[in-house]
């Protein structure tokens, strides 16, 4: 089985119930994803939950909306989960500094805030890749808040600032493609 | 619009003070343009960064959350959550197979370790090969430096270094350069360290050849020659010739020593 025939077969499992293709999507994936749990303060069950959920929000983005994988399937079940356990881990914050607003969501909401999240995800990601090569990897350093003057030693740039510029043209050009799509509505 | 980008970035990447923070939050609330800026940027740096923990702002999605919402509430969606759960059990009941195979592994070699250290323990008890012999007995450290003679040779100079490093393929060529370019000059010395690696390259005949040149001479160190040989000839496994060449040596101690071992 080439990748792409194991993804599909992969998604297909997932879509069709069929659980001995899901058992093997656990197989491949769920390690990592306990292991990204794990290391940002969280246990087997909170990696077992997310796990579900975004599986289920995998079969939603396919069903409610025309949707297909860009990444490969690991990728974007793992992005998903990696989602779903940066809200949760807000939520918790979110309860332990104000206990008396715990309000009490239902699950299919909270799951609906947490698909749309990942949509928007998704069209960042597409639009992304419109970028050149180069503007993708100065922005995916700006991103993590590396320094300037360390982007411009690691890509072979003159100075930081030069590296200021062109991250800058780059932030542009992504924010004008993306306001340019359909798909994006204004924050206001 | 280029300061207010660095504006943005300072802001969403923490790095500004107190002060700034409310001038941009004032300009935010008068540049419509900025704040639709702003609203991407936000969105891109929640998207993008490793390190951004917040959640993207959703209030105006409403609709979409609700068709999910209506989703997630579906039989079709309880079917397939219903397929996840019973998956994830079967996947949590029966480990997956590789930690398996890793502890059968494991117990393998636990078993194969077990059975090395009794039959090292049963080697060492009992009567050494003649290669054991070999390596216990071989000792080139021995040898005289080539180089301590005031009118040191660049080939017996690289020779020797080459040597040392066992990088005896290229030693070797150096020995026999110098052979060639000193052909008046018998030096027994260079003969050995020559013999010696192509011993260690496994040219028995070449190293033989070199070793009996030197045996052959009527030079001090023929005796030398012997032993040279009786370890090549513990090498190939021929304990006859071996023993042959050490009872050449006259009652030397070590040449002694070996032959109570080989008879």
């Amino acid at each position: 089985m080439t990748n792409s025939e194991k993804d599909d077969y992969l998604l297909n499992s997932l879509i069709n119930k069929d659980e001995k293709g899901i058992a093997e999507i656990y197989k491949l994936i769920f390690p990592k994803v306990l292991g990204f749990v794990r290391k940002n303060n969280g246990e087997l069950q909170d990696a077992k939950d997310v796990f579900q959920k975004a599986l289920l929000q995998i079969t939603a983005r396919i069903t409610v909306k025309e949707f297909t994988i860009n990444s490969t399937f690991e990728g974007y079940l793992f992005t998903a989960c990696k989602n779903l356990w940066k809200r949760a881990l807000n939520k918790k914050k979110n309860r332990v500094t104000n206990p008396q607003v715990m309000e009490l969501v239902n699950e299919e909401h909270d799951l609906g805030l947490a698909t749309v999240e990942l949509e928007r995800w998704d069209l960042f990601r597409e639009k992304l890749q419109e970028l050149t090569e180069n503007c993708r990897t100065l922005l995916g350093y700006a991103f993590q808040k590396k320094p300037y003057e360390e982007i411009a030693l690691e890509l072979g740039y003159n100075t930081g600032n030069v590296v200021r510029q062109r991250i800058f043209k780059c932030k542009k050009r992504l924010t004008e493609i993306i306001q340019r799509d359909k798909r994006f509505k204004k924050l206001n | 619009m280029n300061h207010q980008a660095e504006h943005i970035h300072a802001y969403l990447s923490g790095l500004m003070n107190a002060d700034d923070v409310t001038a941009f939050k004032k300009e935010l609330e008068t540049d419509k343009e900025f704040k639709d800026y702003f609203a991407i940027c936000k969105e891109l740096y929640a998207n993008f960064s490793e390190n951004d923990w917040s959640n993207l702002p959703l209030e105006q999605f409403k609709e979409d959350v609700k068709a999910y919402e209506t989703y997630y509430k579906s039989n079709k969606a309880k079917a397939i959550k219903e397929a996840i759960t019973n998956a994830e059990s079967s996947y949590f009941e029966n480990p997956p197979k590789s930690n398996n195979t890793f502890k059968l592994f494991y117990k393998v070699i636990a078993v194969a370790a077990i059975l090395c250290c009794v039959y090292l323990g049963y080697r060492l008890n009992s009567t050494p090969s003649n290669l054991e012999l070999y390596s216990n007995y071989k000792d080139w450290n021995q040898l005289p430096s080539l180089t301590l003679r005031g009118d040191n040779n660049e080939y017996l100079v690289n020779g020797e270094r080459f040597f040392k490093a066992k990088n005896y393929d290229k030693a070797a060529i150096a020995f026999q350069d110098w052979i060639k370019t000193n052909p008046e000059t018998y030096n027994s010395t260079v003969l050995l360290y020559l013999g010696i690696s192509h011993l260690e390259m496994n040219n028995i005949n070449k190293a033989i050849e070199a070793f009996t040149k030197v045996s052959d001479s009527e030079n001090l160190d023929a005796s030398k020659a012997y032993w040279y040989l009786a370890l090549t000839y513990l090498k190939i496994d021929d304990t006859e010739k071996a023993i042959e060449q050490l009872q050449k040596m006259n009652n030397n101690k070590k040449a002694k020593e070996l032959l109570n071992k080989l008879e």
